[in-house]
Order: structure tokens, then sequence, then C-alpha cells
């Protein structure tokens, strides 16, 4: 199966993630007042501190857990550490007791042979004593006992000489078995010291994540965040064996979750880099959408599915699986009020689904070619879909009414070359306030066999339906914009995608060129805003997912500071 | 390289028969347009083997084709489906083609190492590898040569969307080289001039023609020949220029193949088929996905696959696959590897080459690949292997060289030989 790496670097503080969840929550003491805060979260505290509160909390009971799995890895290791010395005591009796018999041996043997000497003697004597003394019975018969005397004693040497060998056979035998031991104790002794050596170091390390995401938890407290492109870095990275083509953060942004080349689900934990699969799709998964306020994800992929799935699932498996469309499903939405489900796929039509019960709602029938993307309006009263050829259509919710088009067709061309329309409405987002719609892809294709063409994303004023400004970058970049997202706050957006390179790009809503990029590693397809406006959540084409932060930058001290 | 008649080959023989079909001029030709086009196939089947290529242009993808490869990291979103033929599974792109697998063979392991544009299309036409000094003539104008019958007024080779070049015929001559016409759209100029009615300008063909024998007289070779060949070829075009035109077509016919550009292509090529062409080929364009390759694979073959199939279908039900031998092909397949723009470049290692009809047993598959694609594991077989195919399929012999100058010119590779697990 799939191969998973994770490392995080989350705030400026370092984690190693461990894989496997744990189910028991222990909160430490220095973070419980933030726990009781997170748990209630106060609504009108801004999502930037609500979500640094919860990273603080999050990573103190985690840093707990970690403290505790060091503390079994202290204990288990003390116990193999006795082990160890037991055994070695062991041997020690042994080899004590083998050096005592092999020294009482000759003492044993000599005193045998005196023995052995001295029931001849007495024997003699009495053969003496019956021959000289034949008349004296008593004399006879003392020197039959003395004879007996001496035969016991002569008889109990031999016994103890016996004992002596089986003994120091016996200890000779056993000692290889307890030196084994030893052994096999020592052996069993260094996984586990390594083992108390890296719960040791990983709980080092999430004590100083703590420390940073309670630093960076103060600071955002005295001092409002905002999200700035100027200082965008990397803060964590999940690494995968397929190409990323989409994802989502869940809204309490525990996890992150992604569509892959390998027709699978993804979720990646934040906070500890474990991994889920949620296998159903039969193509790539390339449409992803989360429910505003439950569980609910729904993914779309390129065999014409959708499935409904809980995000939070340990063991993630298809809620509903619903044949949507024929061939690709291009793009999936929920809308605003959390109803309704809308599909956009290459059979030119968008559907609209129950959420509750998966069934079909409405066929939204009129785009001419396959259709790329859908989105709902913010006050929910509106969908607006665009196709292969540019034609951006809304249509009223409800009523199902097509109310008008609008023209995005500078993102796309009829190449005369391959007899095909290339290009395409890649990605669609509407600002938090409704008013703009931006539409991106790959505009002024000079090339359409090498993707050659500028990254564009056109906007619109929503209310008139005309397009107000075509964003580009400001340098001459040439790929596809895959990735369009209004910042929350509205005050700027993020476009990602690339060609040769991969590439960030940032627009103010009334300049046409970016005032900034950002170089990534390589292609990104997707991107998303995580709930606290200030991370963003990127898919690659190298494999991996990276987090960025475009929040203000903690320093955050190596040691805890000297007392005075 | 310039045809100068002092070989004796195939290519004098085939030249001088239609020569002497040729010189009764264009009297002769209004006996092969009285026929009907039943009776026309009926009467090719008895006589004349056909040949039509499939140039899917640019390197078709052989994993969204005849070699799919799903699950595996290289074998994109694409899944395999069963076909007519049990255990023989293609691409889901390719819907109708799964159900007339049982006329088609699958070479799926072509390795022509070579990923240049080209040069693939060189290998792929000729059976063999650029080699400075031998220009080798291509398919077209190979097969009308050898298998164009006698007399026939009509040029043996065209191409249908694509551009013709002399240059293919090599030394076989301009005769052979093939008549291009762009679709729906007969060859130009077929019309007579303004003010020059049918008798007047039989009249001054006539005339044109014995002022020409006289000029050819003690100086024939392959130009004079060619300046002929061309007033007598376009005499006969100007005769059966009916052929061309798209308006005796029904409007249902069009319907089935669809209304689009391969459509009309690939309708023109069944009907140059039934008027007796040898060797029809049509271009598909454009497969060169290194960007989108399987959006752009989703718009190519939604075209080819119902197109070709209907195509294969109407031959099958006309009775014309027996006799007519239909090539799949391209300059190469595509990479394994999926790149960073969703795209598939240039691979020539391991692809699949589809073929059909005369000479084929159909439904039979050849080759392996590895399990994500990327290497060919069992029967490898390049150009050289192919073209001896072609030939024993429509029972022509490939070992026997056309000879141009006293030098033999093998017309496929005698290092290689026929795929014989495919024919028939």
């Amino acid at each position: 199966m799939t191969k998973l790496t994770a490392s995080c670097l989350l705030a400026t503080g370092l984690l190693v993630f461990t894989v496997g969840r744990s189910t028991s929550v222990v909160v430490a003491d220095d973070a419980q007042s933030n726990v009781a805060a997170a748990a209630t979260p106060a609504a009108s505290e801004l999502p930037a501190i609500r979500f640094a509160r919860k990273d603080a909390a999050k990573l103190a009971e985690r840093a707990k857990q970690l403290a505790d799995a060091a503390g079994q890895a202290a204990a288990q290791f003390e116990v193999a550490t006795k082990a160890v010395a037991d055994a070695k005591a062991a041997v020690a009796v042994i080899d004590k007791t083998l050096a005592d018999a092999t020294a009482a041996i000759p003492l044993a043997e000599q005193a045998k042979v005196v023995a052995d000497k001295s029931v001849t003697d007495v024997q003699e004597a009495l053969k003496k004593t019956e021959a000289e003394k034949a008349n004296d019975q008593e004399a006879i018969n003392a020197a039959k006992t003395v004879v007996e005397t001496a035969a016991k004693a002569a008889a109990e040497k031999t016994k103890q000489l016996v004992d002596l060998g089986e003994a120091k056979k016996k200890n000779e035998t056993d000692k290889p078995i307890a030196t084994k031991k030893v052994t096999d104790a020592e052996a069993a002794l260094k996984p586990l010291a390594d083992a108390k050596a890296a719960a040791d170091k990983a709980a080092a390390e999430a004590q100083t994540a703590v420390q940073a995401a309670q630093k960076r938890l103060d600071a955002f407290i005295a001092t409002l965040p905002k999200a700035d492109p100027a200082v965008i870095r990397l803060v964590q990275k999940f690494t995968h064996t397929r190409p990323l083509l989409a994802c989502r953060f869940d809204a309490n942004a525990d996890y992150v979750i992604t569509g892959a080349q390998d027709n699978l689900v993804h979720r990646w934990d934040v906070f500890t880099g474990s991994h889920a699969e949620f296998a159903g799709h039969r193509s790539w998964v390339n449409a992803l959408a989360m429910h505003p306020s439950t569980n609910l994800l729904v993914s779309g992929a390129n065999e014409g599915q959708l499935i409904w799935w809980n995000v939070l699932d340990a063991t993630p498996t298809a809620q509903r699986t619903v044949a949507a469309h024929q061939g690709y499903v291009r793009a999936v939405a929920i809308s605003p009020d959390g109803q309704l489900v809308a599909s956009a796929g290459n059979d030119k039509l968008v559907k609209v689904w129950n959420v509750a019960d998966g069934s079909l709602v409405q066929t939204l029938t009129g785009h001419g070619s396959h259709v790329y993307n859908v989105g709902f309006h913010p006050s929910g009263k509106f969908i607006v879909s665009g196709d292969l050829k540019g034609v951006l259509k809304q249509w009223e919710v409800g009523t199902w009414k097509h109310v008008r088009d609008l023209d995005a067709g500078i993102l796309t061309k009829y190449d005369p070359t391959f007899k095909a329309d290339c290009g395409g409405i890649r990605s669609l987002d509407f600002s938090p306030d409704g008013k703009l719609l931006a539409a991106a892809g790959i505009a002024d294709v000079t090339n359409a066999f090498a993707g050659v063409g500028v990254p564009t994303v056109a906007l619109f004023d929503f209310e008139t339906g005309t397009r107000t400004k075509v964003l580009k970058p400001k340098d001459n970049f040439q790929g596809t914009c895959w990735g369009v997202k209004f910042h929350p706050s509205g005050e700027f957006l993020v476009g990602a995608g690339g060609g040769g390179a991969g590439s960030l790009w940032f627009w103010k809503p009334d300049d046409e060129k970016s005032f900034f990029a950002f170089k990534l590693p390589t292609v990104a397809y997707d991107v998303t805003f995580h709930p606290d406006g200030l991370r963003l959540a990127v898919p690659l084409y190298d494999k991996t997912l990276v987090v960025y932060d475009l929040g203000p930058k903690v320093e955050v001290a190596a040691a805890p500071p000297a007392a005075k | 390289m310039r045809c100068t008649y002092a070989c004796g080959s195939e290519s004098h023989l085939s030249r001088r028969s239609f020569l002497e079909g040729a010189a009764t001029g264009a009297l002769s030709l209004a006996g092969f347009a009285g026929m009907t086009q039943v009776r026309a196939a009926e009467e090719l089947a008895s006589k004349q083997k056909q040949v039509v290529v499939f140039d899917l242009h640019g390197g078709v993808s052989q994993l969204e084709t005849w070699d799919p490869k799903p699950n595996t990291d290289n074998g994109g979103p694409f899944e395999a489906i069963p076909t007519s033929v049990p255990g023989v599974y293609i691409s889901e792109l390719l819907p109708h083609s799964a159900k007339i697998m049982h006329h088609l063979a699958l070479v799926r392991g072509v390795n022509t190492k070579e990923d240049d544009h080209g040069k693939g299309s060189y290998i792929m036409h000729t059976g063999h590898r650029q080699t400075p000094g031998f220009e080798y003539p291509y398919l077209g104008p190979a097969f009308s040569t050898l298998l164009t019958p006698a007399g026939s007024p009509l040029p043996g080779y065209i191409k249908v969307a694509s551009g013709g070049n002399p240059r293919e015929a090599s030394f076989l001559g301009p005769r052979h080289a093939p008549v291009a016409i762009a679709g729906d759209k007969p060859p130009a100029n077929l019309g007579l001039p303004d003010g020059v009615d049918a008798e007047s300008d039989k009249r001054r063909r006539e005339m044109r023609a014995k002022i020409g024998q006289r000029f050819v007289q003690g100086r024939r070779q392959a130009m004079t020949e060619a300046y002929n060949s061309s007033f007598d070829q376009a005499a006969a075009l100007i005769a059966r220029k009916d052929i061309f035109d798209f308006n005796t077509i029904p409007d249902a016919e069009q319907e089935r193949y669809g209304k689009h550009d391969f459509g009309k292509h690939t309708l023109m090529a069944r009907k140059l088929l039934e008027n007796g062409i040898t060797f029809v080929q049509v271009q598909h364009s454009n497969y060169d996905t290194h960007s989108e390759n399987f959006n752009f694979h989703i718009e190519q073959l939604g075209e080819f696959d119902r197109t070709f199939a209907t195509f294969v279908t109407d031959l099958a039900d006309r009775g014309m696959l027996k006799h007519t031998l239909i090539i799949v092909l391209s300059e190469f397949g595509r990479t394994p590897k999926i790149n960073h723009l969703q795209g598939r470049d240039h691979w020539s290692k391991a692809w699949s080459v589809a073929v059909g009809g005369c000479g084929i047993k159909g439904g039979a598959v050849v080759g392996k690949t590895n399990e994500n694609g990327t290497a060919v594991i069992d029967r490898e077989v390049n150009g050289g292997h192919l073209f001896h195919t072609y030939y024993r399929a429509v029972g022509l012999d490939p070992t026997k060289a056309f000879y141009h100058e006293g030098r033999p010119f093998h017309k496929a590779d005698p290092a290689t030989g026929p795929i014989t697990e495919i024919l028939a």
C-alpha cells in the first residue's frame, strides 16, 4: 500500500510525528485554561486567535501524551535494565558455585584418600586383634566398631566428592543458559533504550512546540495578527507516493484532506501527522467539498461518482456513493446553509443534490462543453458554473432558472492544430462579501502542446456581471493557475499553479499585477486557506502537501530565560 | 530518389501496366464510374487487396488506448473496459472500438527506439530507420505499386487530411506518390475552366497525349512519365470527381460517422476504398499531448472511437474487411510517467499498434508491457516486424526486395520477421 512520511515544523517549534492517534485526552496543567477556552471558543474571537489558542491546547495535549509515553518508555527501560542486572547476578552465582566446587574437589579427594587409608588401617588392626586376641571378644568388638566408624566416614567423604562433582557439572551446564539470558536481556534493552531516547526527544520537542504555540498565542493576543504574503514560510509538509490534486481543511482544522492520483482521498492529522485513506473512488480525486458545520466531506472523482464521508471516521468508509456524471466529476461544492451539494462534470451538466439523502434535486443543462467548476454564491441564492469554453453560467437556487452568462472566454482557446479546446475554468471563488467572482485558468495560450500561456484570473463584478480585472503574474510566468481563493478578509486573492515551475501569486482585487509571488517546488493543483486565515495548504505534483504560514513570525527562545 | 526505370523492378512492370491502361486515355473511365457501390465492392473483393491507415498524428498514448494500466502510478485517470474479446481490456476512452475488438489485433510490444516525430514517423511508414543514401518508399506508394490492378484509372494512394509528399514514393515514381485531398473537398481545380466543355476538353487532352508520346520516344524516364501521369491522373480525377462529392452522402451517414472533420475524412476513406483506391491514409490530428494529455485524449479519442468503430463495422458489413487491411498507428506512443502539466511526452520504447481486417486474426493480442507500462516484457517488435506482417497480411512476400539502380531495398528489415501470432 502507500508509504507515508510526515514532518512538521508547526509554528517555530518542532514536532515529530508518530503513527497512530491516541484516543485518550490528557491535558497538561499549564494548558488547562486554554483547553477550556478552546472547548468553548468565543464566537466573536478572531479566527487567528481562536486557532492559535486551539493549537496551543492541542499541542499541550500532545506534549502531555508524549511526556507520558516518555515516562512509559523510561519505565520499560528500567525494567529491562533490572532484567539485565538480574541475569548477570545469576551468572555470578553460578560462577561462585562453580569456583567453590572446583576448589573443594581436591580437598574432598584428599579427605577421601585419608578416610580410605584410615579404613584400611583399622581393618588391619581388626585382623591383628582377631589373630592376637582371639579370646578377647571385647577387644575384637571394639576394633570392629572402629572399622565401622572408619568405613562410615570414608563413605561420607566419597559422597561428598560425588556431590561436589555433580554440583560442578550442573553449574557448568547452567552457565551458558544464564549467560544467554544476559545477552538476551542486553539485546532487549537496546531498542528500549532507543525508544526511550526517541520518546524523550519527542517529548522535549513537543514541549518546545507548546512553548512556541503559547508564545504565538500571547503575541496574537497582544497584537492582532494579519496575513502577510511577504512573510510566507513553510510550516508543514506531508509526503505521499503520488501527485496530489486537491485539498481542504476540516472545519476545526484538525486535518488536511487531499485527493490524489491514486484514486484515494487522504487525511493527515496536522498535529500528529497520522494518516488515513478513504477508498471508494475508481479514478483520480479532483474534487473535494467540506460541509460548513458538520463532519461531512463530499468527494468527486473522474470515474463520475460522488462519495459522502464522515471526515472524522477512525476507519473512513463511504457513507453514500452517488453515480453523478457520465465521465469526470470536475468539481463539487456545498451550499452555505449546508443543505445542497452541486457537482459539475464532463457530461456538460451541473447537478444539485440533497445533502441529507443524496437525492437529485435538479439537473442544470445549458453548458456546451465539459463543466470544469461550480460554486455557491456566499448568499446561497446562486450557483455559478464554468466550462471548458470559458462560459460562466449563473443559476438561481430554488427556481433553478438560468439567470445569465458571464464571459470568461479569455480562459479558453480553440487550438487549430489539436482541433480541440484548451483551457477552461480551473477554479472559481467568490469574495467573502459576494461582490466579486474570480475564475482562474490559462490565457494567451501560444502553445497548447506544451501548456504555454499566462496563468490568469478573470475577476467579475457579480452585481453587473462585467469583467472588471484580468489578474496576471507581475513577472513573465508561463503556465496555468489551477486554484484561486479569496483571503477571508477579502483584501487579497491567492492563485496557485505553475508551468515549468510552481508558484503562488497574490493579488489585490483592484490591481491586475500580482503584488507578491512565491516560488513553489513544483506545480500546484489547488490552494485552500486554513480557517485561521493565516495559513494555506497546497497540493503539489511532487507528491507533497505543503502548508505555508502568512502570519507574523513569533520569535521563540531556545531555552527559558535565566532567572535573575 | 529519382526513378530511372533501368532496373526492371516490380514498380516498372506495374507502371507499364498502368500506362497501358492509361494509353486508352479517359475513354475507359466511364465504365468504372458506372458501377454501383456494392457491385464495385464485390468486384474489388474478388481481386484486390486494399489498405487503410489511420495515422493518429503526434503520438497517441498507448495507455489511453490499447494498453491501459489502471491503478498504477503511470495509469492516469481512466479505467480499463472489457471488449468483445473475452479477457482483452482497453481504455474506457474507446467504448465503441471495444465492441469491434474481434475484428482487430493488438500489438502491445512495439519498441521503435525513436522519440523524434519525423524519424519515428519514417520508421512507422517505411519499416526502416532513416539511413543516409537510402530513401525507402513509404507503405502507401509500395502497396500502390504492388496491389493496384493494371489499368486502374485512379491514383493508388490517397491521403486524406494531410499533405502529400512526392518523396514518399522514392524510386517507385510519381505515379505512386500520394494524392492529397483535404477531407470533404476534392483535389483542387477538378472542374473544367470556363468556356471549355467536355468534348473540347477530350480533344485537347488527346492532342496533348499525341505530342507527348512523340516527345517521350527515345527519352523515356521518370520525369517525363511524371509529367504524363499527372495529366492522366488529372483526367481520371476529373472524370471521377463525384467520388469526392460529399453532397451525395446522406446526412444520416455523416451523423453515424460524426459531424466533425475526422468523421468526414473517414467517410471519405470508405468511399475511396469502395471506389477501388488501393491505399488510403487518414490522419487524425493531434495527439502530441505534452500538456493536458487526459483532457486532449478525451477530446481526440472521443472523435476517433465512434468514427473508427463505425468504419470498421461498415467494412465488415459490406464484406470489405476480408480484403482491406486496417492499420492504426502513430509515430510513437507517450511516456508512461505523467508530467507536471498532466501531460505525457514522447515514448517509443513500449507502445501499441492496432491492426485488423485482411489477413489478420481478429481478437489476437501479442506482446506485453510491464505492470506500469515502461518496458516491453514479452514479444518485442519494431517497424521491421510490423512491415513483414503488413505484407504477409495482404498476401505479398516481404522478403522480395525492390531493386533500384542495382541495389536491393528491402520491403521489410530482413533481420526481423512477421508477427505470425496475429496473422490469420
